[in-house]
């Protein structure tokens, strides 16, 4: 099975955003909202004329070991064989749960399909033999698609043989499948304006208090209640049917039956007596 | 009798008494003749129960078998396996999921819209917290340590029954909003976001309630009556008598006074021979 | 384990490298099947070939038709220059097609001139009206009083049509606001243009120059994978540029030179390639001539005066000069494409033009290549030479091309009486593309009539009395292009993709329309669109239905012929000119230094940003959604000194005191002090385009002062200053003259070592842990 990845060759990168429109166009993305696909600009940094600017290409990152995963309630969010991180449309509710659990914001809520989307790798395109929308229209080459796996594909090369980095932090590693080479000051300017949020690895406080309380407090309840009635159903069991049982009084009006309704209360009883 | 607990007993009852006097039937009646029963719930009412536990047990089976993710998830992997196995895929499953919600909501519409006055002002009138009503719950929880402790008289449903209904009413209204709101993303994704644990909780509230109201009308002998009337619509009369005292007497008067049409009008100064009979 | 295929674009152009090289013209049969289908979404789509007109630029395309809609438009592969790849706009092509502000049909004005009300009417009214008022001009005034303005590949029509009818005031953007200055010179020099696009061999380079040519933002998109290809493969590249370009973030040697010092700069490489004997003195003695005059002449021009002119280090110019010493013949000296900037411009584009020379770059790998001697048959109404020059001084403007100055037409426009009285404008937003256009409102307001034909209801559209909708370029047909200016020489066709979407008709058509009208179609021999393409297919083996189907066809070319051919009057390259003696310019290039900005003011420079083709892009929905406005750039210690905050609301007030809208600062190290710098094209004024309309701030509106270039006419625009007012307070810019600099930056070296390590506090780039290959074989030896 192939392994997917993309790398960035920042020294060939000018930014121009065709990669972004391809996408757009492609995959029919609203043209307001936040992307699968994108370039930002990092203006020049330092004083003049010791400047240095980057353009971050970002994308999905498929990674390795991906946060968004685990924070998908339905399991809409899933890991292909070939490492591709999907979202199963069918599944997907909306929750945005994994929108708030990449690090890289990748993932956004597609509001005409009112399901969050995401970069797939063009995984229908690929699967049939085609390289990516954004790949194949950029105009200075500088993204590089195919099997890490392969050792005569040119991201092998330029992963495993020419350290091509990953964008990660000590703080977010989460194995990204996206790379970038080129010129280290590029690099690291991207790093700096553009790291992984170490806050955005989980789901948004939704999904954390679901999963830490409300759930937890759930089984409680449940337990309980549960436990309670058990203990009732064996004590009915030791007692037989006498427990809670409903014991007709005798047939006809008796004193010795408790009785049932309190006598009228001084402030009605003019009106009971009118009647 | 601890005195701190009579104490709490009449703050109790001032307090429910605020919030609603306790209804007093103008006559007292005499307890009914054994064999006599009380017409409690229309067929609709009949027929609305079994929906719902139909739809619970459906969405139930379906919405636990589609939370899948480790950190949220209620049933094991087996059982979404097997849920899964039955309806092909979890799609499917997501899918019957919401259509039946909304089936739901669609057979729960016809009572609020033709049958507003009569079904959801109707029930919200038994709903009603009283003193008795406190009183009831607050004797209900002595009577643990004292059980000879005697009981007020209770209304068509008892307190216990009644803080039921108000977490099934509530927790079906918040079920129902934030279902939609999910499903058909109705709203900003913050929104969406806390809907999710929202639908969640409100299930878990009704599924633990669920739990007590199961097994009162399956295992209790002394509610058996009132589990017979979801099938036959009638309650023993001696057994409302003893129950829900006041109801019984509301019939009854109601009866008299041509409030509500009995099966047998009891004529004015009805003894216990006169109680409407089946 | 079946091996998946490797998809990445480089294998991609390994093979075709290889298929291109194996074929002859054209292609062999089995690589294009007879139908070709693609899929968008979950549906079969017909995939149509043609060529983009978001731009000039002409790459190739593909679109998607669905059930007759066009779902999506993507690069077409087959293309050879373009390869697949299309630039953001073109992309965004789509939204031109559906824009929901399009021109649906012709339009008569109602109401006055400018206001922009207009009445549809049919299409046989409008022609006939139109027909009518050319007749009277013509008639009553001479046909010169006919006026045109043409910009796009359809101009071509109408503009054969105005020789037909005998006027010579015609003018075209892309000469006179564009291209001018270097299309003068390097027919002066070599003979030939350096071609569109431009013969520039970037990919073989050892050496790249670039003056001011943004590279990269100007989305050219052949031109870019070139410029990216040869820098990977080692060129070293020298951007002379007084802002930080992106471009520029990727040379070897950035030179933040002062505006409006190139010819300087320039004079002191050529002092010291001929000084140090770094030329290729054998080419030059068999091809060049006056290079003894040369010498003479650039003798005073060392490195000290240019520092002191440019503000570049010495040092540097000559480093530079010794770099081109060493790489030659392989210096792609880039002739620039707009070119029209101080009004001494075509003697800054012959001193370029003159170092290719030098350098023997002229027809050699690396250099400047030739372009392929591709010929169509030609419809006898195509527009011959240039016409003589009617209405501007018979003593100006000698080596002008397509025909006659901007400013020239305008002013015969209003002067009294005047000798223009109607226009006819094809494409060409006046109003934000020539300088001055608060005169050229003025003119559109005097004349007796204005015939716009356009896509868009573009600002210029609103002073029409009847408006001609065309179709875009992805519903018409627009004859047979021959790219000579390729390596790999092709022919292509544009067609439509989707039948008009609404009640426009093609530039061939429109003209066809006029002329009728004008009761002289008899020049004419061919309907329609489909006939002309066929009389252009006439003299080659190929057909039009082959075309159509493939798209393009590929044709021999010999970019480095054995022995360059020179067009020049003496059939060498001309260093010294004797053609520009004559007509009494210098002869060899000359140095003009820039007017100093006025205290407390700032140069008005406009750039541009790749995600729009300036005024034209800005109602796409999907551009518009990425940029849409222009920041006014300022040096940051400058805008600093000013009381300036990134970020600032301004206002710009230039010279004449003509004041921007709101403009947005953005203060960056990454520009020389002295300048504002923003993109080109915003500030639409065009109410009728909705999206675009007052999106960001016009640096044209600001531009009412404009240098001519003496040689061409080409109007040079970055000759207006401005002052920043924040809340209506103006703010003085302090002078501020950073000392002569340059940076160099050996990129290979620092490509060379490893990633930064990473670090425990800051954040750091990883490299991943290495992982065997999946197969046992040993990996291919390095890079």
């Amino acid at each position: 099975m192939p392994r997917y990845g993309m790398v960035i060759d920042l020294d060939r990168c000018v930014g121009c955003g065709a990669c972004v429109l391809a996408c757009e166009t492609e995959w029919q993305t609203p043209p307001d909202t936040r992307r699968r696909d994108w370039v930002t600009e990092i203006p020049a940094q330092g004083v003049f004329p010791n400047v240095e600017r980057a353009v971050y290409v970002g994308l999905c990152n498929h990674c390795d070991r991906p946060t968004c995963l685990s924070a998908c309630p339905t399991g809409a969010t899933y890991q292909d064989d070939a490492g591709r991180v999907l979202v199963d449309e069918a599944l997907c509710i909306g929750c945005g749960y994994c929108v708030h659990a990449c690090p890289y914001q990748a993932r956004f809520f597609h509001p005409v399909k009112q399901k969050v989307d995401k970069c797939t790798f063009c995984a229908p395109l690929v699967d049939r033999g085609i390289a990516p929308a954004c790949t194949r229209t950029c105009i200075a080459d500088a993204r590089i698609f195919g099997d890490l796996e392969d050792p005569a594909s040119d991201v092998h090369r330029l992963v495993y043989l020419e350290g091509a980095a990953r964008l990660e932090t000590p703080q977010v590693s989460i194995g990204p499948n996206v790379y970038y080479r080129g010129s280290p000051a590029k690099l690291e300017l991207i790093l700096r304006h553009h790291p992984p949020d170490p806050d955005r690895t989980g789901p948004p406080p939704a999904g954390s208090l679901w999963e830490r309380v409300l759930r937890p407090a759930m089984f409680a309840v449940l337990g309980l209640t549960f436990l309670g009635q058990a203990a009732a159903f064996f004590s009915q069991l030791v007692q037989g049917e006498k427990f809670g049982r409903f014991e007709p009084p005798p047939d006809e009006p008796d004193d010795a039956v408790p009785e049932p309704l309190p006598p009228p209360r001084p402030e009605e009883q003019d009106h009971a007596g009118h009647r | 009798m601890p005195a701190t607990a009579d104490r709490v007993e009449r703050l109790l009852e001032r307090v429910g008494r605020v919030l609603a006097p306790p209804a007093v039937p103008s006559r007292r009646f005499p307890p009914p003749r054994r064999g006599a029963t009380l017409r409690k719930h229309d067929v609709a009412v009949i027929w609305l129960h079994w929906f719902n536990a139909v739809v619970w047990a459906l969405e139930l089976l379906t919405g636990g078998a589609l939370i899948v993710t480790g950190r949220y998830h209620i049933a094991p992997a087996w059982f979404q396996e097997l849920v899964v196995a039955v309806f092909g895929s979890r799609a499917h499953l997501l899918r019957f999921h919401v259509v039946v919600g909304v089936l739901w909501v669609a057979g729960m519409l016809p009572y609020a819209v033709f049958g507003f006055r009569r079904y959801v002002l109707g029930f919200f009138r038994n709903l009603r917290l009283d003193a008795d009503d406190l009183v009831w719950l607050w004797r209900k929880a002595r009577s643990l340590v004292s059980p000879s402790l005697p009981l007020p008289p209770q209304g068509a449903y008892n307190a216990g029954q009644k803080l039921f209904g108000w977490v099934v009413v509530a927790a079906t209204l918040v079920i129902i909003a934030t279902g939609f709101v999910t499903a058909f993303h109705l709203g900003p994704q913050w929104l969406v976001a806390w809907c999710v644990p929202l639908h969640f909780v409100a299930v878990a509230a009704v599924f633990a309630a669920l739990f007590v109201h199961i097994y009162m009308a399956a295992f209790m002998p002394n509610e058996r009556p009132a589990f017979f009337s979801m099938f036959t619509g009638r309650v023993d009369a001696r057994y409302a008598y003893h129950h829900h005292a006041k109801w019984y007497h509301e019939v009854l008067d109601d009866c008299l006074a041509g409030r509500r049409t009995c099966d047998a009008p009891a004529p004015e100064g009805a003894d216990a021979d006169q109680t409407p009979r089946s | 384990m079946k091996r998946s295929p490797t998809l990445s674009r480089r294998g991609f152009l390994q093979l075709s490298a290889a298929t291109a090289a194996a074929a002859a013209v054209p292609r062999s049969a089995a690589a294009d099947p007879l139908r070709r289908r693609g899929r968008a979404g979950d549906r079969e789509a017909a995939l149509v070939p043609s060529i983009c007109e978001m731009c000039f630029w002409k790459c190739g395309i593909r679109g998607k038709v669905v059930d007759g809609r066009l779902v999506r438009i993507e690069g077409n592969p087959d293309h050879p220059l373009s390869r697949g790849r299309l630039c953001a706009r073109g992309n965004a092509g789509i939204d031109l097609l559906y824009d929901p502000d399009r021109l649906r049909g012709p339009l008569e004005r109602v109401g006055p001139r400018g206001q922009g009300r207009f009445r549809p009417i049919s299409w046989d009214e409008a022609l006939a009206r139109v027909g009518a008022e050319f007749r009277r001009v013509i008639d009553t005034y001479g046909p010169d009083a006919l006026a045109f303005f043409g910009h796009g590949t359809s101009a071509k029509y109408p503009l054969s049509m105005m020789e037909h009818l005998g006027s010579r005031t015609v003018s075209s953007a892309s000469f006179f606001q564009c291209r001018g200055p270097r299309e003068a010179a390097y027919t002066i020099t070599f003979g030939m243009t350096p071609g569109s696009p431009e013969r520039v061999d970037l990919g073989q380079a050892r050496a790249i120059v670039l003056l001011g040519t943004h590279l990269g933002e100007n989305a050219h998109v052949s031109q870019v994978a070139h410029l990216a290809d040869g820098l990977a493969r080692g060129a070293t590249l020298v951007v002379v540029d007084p802002r930080y370009s992106v471009v520029a973030s990727k040379a070897d040697w950035w030179l933040p030179i002062r505006p409006g010092t190139d010819t300087a700069l320039l004079l002191a490489w050529i002092h010291l390639v001929i000084e140090r004997k770094l030329y290729d003195e054998e080419y030059v003695v068999r091809y060049a001539t006056g290079f003894e005059r040369l010498a003479e002449h650039v003798r005073p021009f060392d490195a000290r005066w240019a520092e002191a002119q440019t503000g570049i280090a010495a040092s540097a110019i000559e480093a530079t000069a010794e770099l081109f010493g060493a790489t030659r013949p392989a210096v792609a000296l880039h002739p620039g494409r707009q070119t029209a900037w101080y009004g001494n411009d075509t003697q800054r584009a012959r001193a370029v033009a003159i170092l290719t020379a030098l350098l023997g770059a002229w027809g050699r790998p690396g250099g400047l290549f030739y372009p392929s001697p591709l010929q169509l048959g030609a419809c006898p109404c195509d527009p011959k030479d240039d016409p003589a020059q009617p209405l501007c001084p018979e003593d100006q403007y000698h080596f002008r091309q397509e025909g006659i100055p901007t400013h020239c037409i305008i002013e015969n426009s209003l002067a009294d009486p005047p000798p223009v009285r109607a226009w006819l404008v094809w494409g060409q937003n006046l109003l934000q593309s020539a300088p001055y256009p608060q005169r050229t409102a003025e003119a559109l307001k005097k004349l007796d009539f204005v015939c716009v034909v356009d896509i868009l209801p573009t600002e210029i559209t609103q002073y029409a009395d009847i408006v001609l909708p065309e179709s875009t370029y992805l519903e018409r047909y627009d004859g047979v292009f021959a790219e000579r200016n390729a390596q790999q020489p092709f022919l292509a066709l544009r067609q439509p993709v989707v039948p008009p979407v609404h009640d426009t008709r093609d530039g061939f058509a429109i003209t066809r329309g006029i002329l009728e009208a004008v009761g002289r179609s008899d020049c004419l021999p061919c309907a329609s669109i489909e006939e002309f393409i066929g009389l252009q297919l006439a003299k080659t083996d190929i057909s039009f239905e082959e075309l159509r189907r493939k798209g393009i066809v590929e044709a021999p070319g010999w970019p480095f012929p054995e022995e360059p051919k020179l067009y020049t009057d003496s059939g060498r390259i001309e260093i010294y000119s004797q053609a520009l003696a004559e007509k009494q310019f210098p002869p060899l290039p000359v140095y003009v230094p820039p007017e100093r900005n006025p205290p407390g003011m700032l140069r008005l420079i406009a750039g541009r940003t790749p995600y729009h083709s300036f005024a034209r892009s800005l109602n796409n929905r999907r551009l518009d959604a990425h940029v849409d406005d222009n920041p006014v750039f300022v040096n940051d210690e400058q805008g600093r000194a000013m009381g300036l905050v990134d970020g600032d609301r301004v206002e710009l007030e230039n010279q004449d005191q003509v004041r921007s809208g709101p403009a947005v600062v953005r203060l960056t190290p990454g520009l020389r002090p002295g300048i504002a710098y923003t993109w080109h094209g915003f500030g639409g004024r065009s109410p009728a385009l909705r999206r675009g309309f007052n999106r960001g701030w016009s640096d044209n509106t600001l531009t009412t002062r404009f240098a001519v270039d003496p040689e061409t006419g080409a109007s040079g625009m970055r000759v207006n200053f401005v002052r920043i007012l924040r809340d209506g307070v103006p703010l003085e810019a302090p002078e501020l003259e950073p000392p002569p600099t340059a940076v160099f930056r050996d990129r290979k070296r620092e490509a060379a070592a490893p990633p930064p390590a990473p670090a425990a506090a800051t954040p750091a780039a990883t490299a991943p842990p290495p992982r065997p290959p999946a197969d046992s074989a040993p990996p291919k030896g390095g890079c």
